[in-house]
């Protein structure tokens, strides 16, 4: 019955029942919501404002009754009494409008009010008469008064007040109890049916869920294997929904993608005879399964007249993605070219082939003038082998010759050694020299220390000359001869002086000969040196020499051995000659056979050109 | 031995090594023997230097008026004394310097036992002083109460003076030195009045120091 109704109308229903569900919760929760309110307001109105009142009265007896005992205490004070009656009338007041409004409220019997009432008004002439008293300042008598009289009426008004009171408290009791009980029902009675409504929701959107996912499934697993390509599903509804229809329209669209698969099957086969009908202008799949067949059919046709050999064939192809067509194109192309390079390398080839028929005639002669250029060439060899042996023999002379020459160098080195010895021995004679000549030196300086005692003494003898001359002349006269004396030997002194200053000049000279000839050896023994330095020289270029002379000889040597090995080169070149007078006679032979391959060549591209004309190019 | 060696440096030949030994074998011969010297040579050394030495002979016109004199040099002048003052001359060997002397005593030193005391007469003379060298000479003078020696830098010899050839001391001259000054030569020889100086109190010292 639900799978036959559209899935709008089955949501419709399910939540217009849900809706229903909670409009019925809702209005029950508002009747009880307004119940409470009422029971709220019945609470305001009786024990709270009755309770209120009666408190409010009992307050004021209480003060009315003090401010009495206060007129007792203090009446003689003018002031304190007319304070005191002002706050009773106050209070009393108060007492009476408060003892109204509870009696107005009150639920219980109203004659309990009626009768604080009365008692209140018996109080009041009570007090006058304390008053008066008072006032006439009989303080005694008024005291006693208020003491008879109002005490025990004040005590029973309290006691009638309490009892109200008392009542008020049990009403209000009462009315606590009844708003917690039907608070209590209300709760219970919303929760079993939000709870209902909650289940009823749940099993409503199960119902829904799984009449439209079955179907729907069913239509996804088609549609899987659909889209694996697996045609030979089976697709069909009777349900009225929306998804039966699905499933049926999927159905039809199988059905003729079966049809194509058919036609395809049959395309992959060859056989090119099959019609396709496209469903609608809109069908894709069918307007181009016709059109592929139409393109393969002139791609037949064309491939037909290709293998006839008509080479002119156009194919144009589908697009430019077709590449099949486009490879047909190429293919034609290709062979197109192919064909018209061959019909150029035929045509090469027979003008070739008569190329190489001339050329093989000039062969044969120029291998005719191979033999008599081999002949002349033989009888050159045997000159040059000629010279060879001369050149032999005089690279031996060349080699004693060398051979002396090194004996000759080392008798040069030998000497020039010896020339070196005989160096050194000079050097050692300077030196020897050099020594004897600084010892004549510090002989003659022992002459000069004997030279000046001699001045000293002639020094002296002159002094002894003057005393003498003294001596004389204090003789006086006698004394003259003595004085000539005195004079000679001074004389004497002065040219022994004179004399030793002539010594010290010639031993000077000697002195500076003496350096001059010390420095002449010092230079002798260099130049004595030097020319050891260069006989060492000219003895190490007597052995370059040497070395380079056998160095020559070695090659002289070197070059009669080779002049032999080229004696004996120069018989094998006579041999290499006369075989390459035989290979040409058989050069001409060879000549003779590719000439008559040449032709042969001629016969087959005259074949080649018949086969190439059979293909049409153009 | 040296010359022969330069000599042959010079030769363009060979050296001629024979006659090199021959000469310094004469050489050497020369030296140890010492050269004999012939009659005739030794005589004409002798005369010449007789013809050297020899001096013109003055005649003593008059006696009278010449004085032997005794010449000597003292800072670069020449000075003469008069020979009767003059014990002797002596070489400055050794003196001892006294304290307590004036400057012109040099001090004393000893004479064969005799001590004498030295006066520099270029501090007497106030003249500059040359200082001591080896040739310093000692001329002890003497008047037979007064006796002490006379520095001089050298005893040149004796000399015979014309009394009337003496010049007066020139002006130039002044204190001191013109005071004991005899009189000069025309050869700028100054001779000492020896006698005055001698006698002259101010060589006399006589200082107590204590």
């Amino acid at each position: 019955m639900l799978n036959n109704l559209k899935i709008r109308s089955r949501l419709i229903a399910g939540f217009g029942v849900i809706v229903l569900f909670l409009v019925f919760i809702g209005a029950i929760s508002l009747r009880n919501l307004s119940a409470q309110g009422e029971l709220l307001t019945d609470f305001y109105d009786h024990p709270f404002t009755v309770t209120y009142a009666i408190s409010n009265v009992q307050e004021h007896i209480l003060r009315m009754h003090r401010s009495m005992k206060d007129v007792v205490l203090y009446g003689n004070e003018g002031r304190e009494l007319e304070a005191a009656l002002r706050d009773i009338d106050t209070s009393e007041q108060i007492v009476y409008r408060d003892l109204a409004l509870a009696r107005d409220h009150f639920l219980g019997e109203k004659s309990k009010m009626d009768r604080i009432r009365e008692l209140m008004d018996q109080w009041k002439p009570v007090r006058a008469r304390t008053v008066e008293l008072v006032r006439q300042g009989k303080m005694t008598e008024a005291a006693v008064h208020h003491r008879d009289f109002a005490r025990q009426l004040v005590a029973k008004i309290d006691a009638e007040v309490q009892e109200v009171q008392k009542f008020s408290t049990a009403k209000a009791q009462s009315f606590v109890t009844q708003s917690q009980t039907s608070a209590r029902s209300t709760y219970a009675v919303t929760a079993v049916l939000v709870a209902l409504a909650a289940l009823f929701a749940a099993a409503t959107a199960l119902a829904i869920t799984a009449s439209i996912v079955g179907p729907l499934r069913k239509a996804v697993d088609a549609a899987d294997r659909l889209a694996l390509g697996d045609v030979k599903v089976e697709i069909g509804s009777e349900c009225q929904d929306e998804i039966g229809q699905l499933l049926r329209a999927m159905g039809t669209m199988v059905a003729s993608l079966r049809h194509l698969g058919d036609s395809a099957s049959r395309i992959a086969l060859g056989d090119l005879q099959v019609v396709v009908t496209p469903n609608s202008e809109r069908d894709v799949f069918g307007v181009a399964m016709q059109s592929m067949v139409a393109s393969l059919k002139r791609l037949a046709t064309s491939a037909d007249r290709i293998a006839a050999g008509d080479l002119t064939v156009e194919v144009l192809p589908a697009s430019d993605k077709d590449q099949l067509g486009l490879s047909f194109q190429s293919m034609a192309k290709n062979l197109r070219d192919l064909n018209l390079e061959i019909r150029e390398v035929v045509g090469v080839l027979a003008s070739s082939a008569g190329e190489i028929m001339t050329t093989v005639s000039e062969l044969a002669s120029s291998s005719a003038e191979t033999a008599s250029s081999v002949s002349e060439t033989n009888a050159t060899v045997q000159e040059v082998r000629q010279t060879t042996d001369l050149t032999s023999q005089k690279s031996r002379q060349v080699y004693d010759n060398s051979h002396k020459s090194v004996q000759i160098a080392k008798n040069g080195r030998q000497s020039v050694e010896e020339a070196i010895v005989g160096m050194r021995g000079i050097d050692e004679r300077m030196g020897f020299i050099a020594e004897r000549i600084v010892n004549l030196s510090e002989q003659s300086q022992a002459i000069g220390d004997v030279i000046a005692t001699v001045n000293d003494l002639a020094e002296q003898s002159n002094l002894l000359a003057v005393n003498a001359a003294i001596e004389a002349a204090k003789a006086g006269e006698h004394g003259k001869g003595f004085a000539v004396v005195a004079q000679e030997v001074k004389n004497l002194a002065t040219q022994s002086k004179q004399a030793t200053a002539q010594v010290r000049g010639i031993l000077g000279v000697i002195q500076k000969a003496t350096t001059a000839a010390v420095l002449a050896t010092e230079q002798g023994s260099k130049a004595v040196e030097a020319g050891v330095k260069q006989s060492g020289a000219a003895g190490e270029a007597i052995s370059l020499l040497a070395a380079s002379i056998e160095d020559s000889s070695n090659a002289t040597l070197q070059i009669a051995t080779s002049t032999q090995e080229q004696a004996i080169g120069m018989d094998q070149i006579a041999i290499a000659i006369q075989s390459i007078n035989q290979a040409s006679g058989q050069n001409l032979e060879g000549s003779r056979q590719i000439e008559a391959a040449a032709r042969s060549l001629y016969e087959l591209n005259q074949k080649l050109q018949l086969l190439v004309s059979r293909y049409r190019v153009a | 031995m040296k010359r022969d060696k330069r000599e042959g440096s010079r030769e363009p030949g060979g050296i001629d090594w024979p006659q090199r030994l021959r000469r310094q074998q004469e050489a050497s011969a020369a030296c140890s023997e010492g050269r004999a010297l012939n009659p005739e040579e030794t005589r004409a050394i002798l005369k010449e230097r007789a013809r050297l030495l020899a001096a013109p002979v003055e005649v003593a016109a008059d006696a009278g008026t010449r004085l032997d004199c005794l010449e000597f040099l003292l800072s670069g002048e020449s000075y003469a004394v008069e020979m009767s003052y003059i014990t002797q001359t002596l070489p400055l060997a050794d003196f001892t310097p006294l304290f307590c002397t004036p400057g012109f005593v040099l001090g004393i030193t000893n004479l064969r036992g005799r001590i004498i005391s030295i006066v520099d007469l270029r501090r007497f003379f106030e003249l500059p002083e040359v200082g001591l060298s080896d040739l310093n000479r000692v001329i002890v003078v003497s008047n037979g109460t007064m006796e002490f020696g006379i520095l001089a830098d050298s005893v040149t010899g004796m000399v015979s003076l014309h009394l009337g050839e003496l010049l007066p001391p020139p002006g130039a001259l002044a204190g001191l030195r013109e005071e004991f000054l005899a009189g000069v030569t025309a050869g700028r020889l100054a001779l000492l009045d020896i006698g005055k100086i001698l006698s002259d109190p101010r060589i006399v010292v006589h200082e107590e120091v204590m």
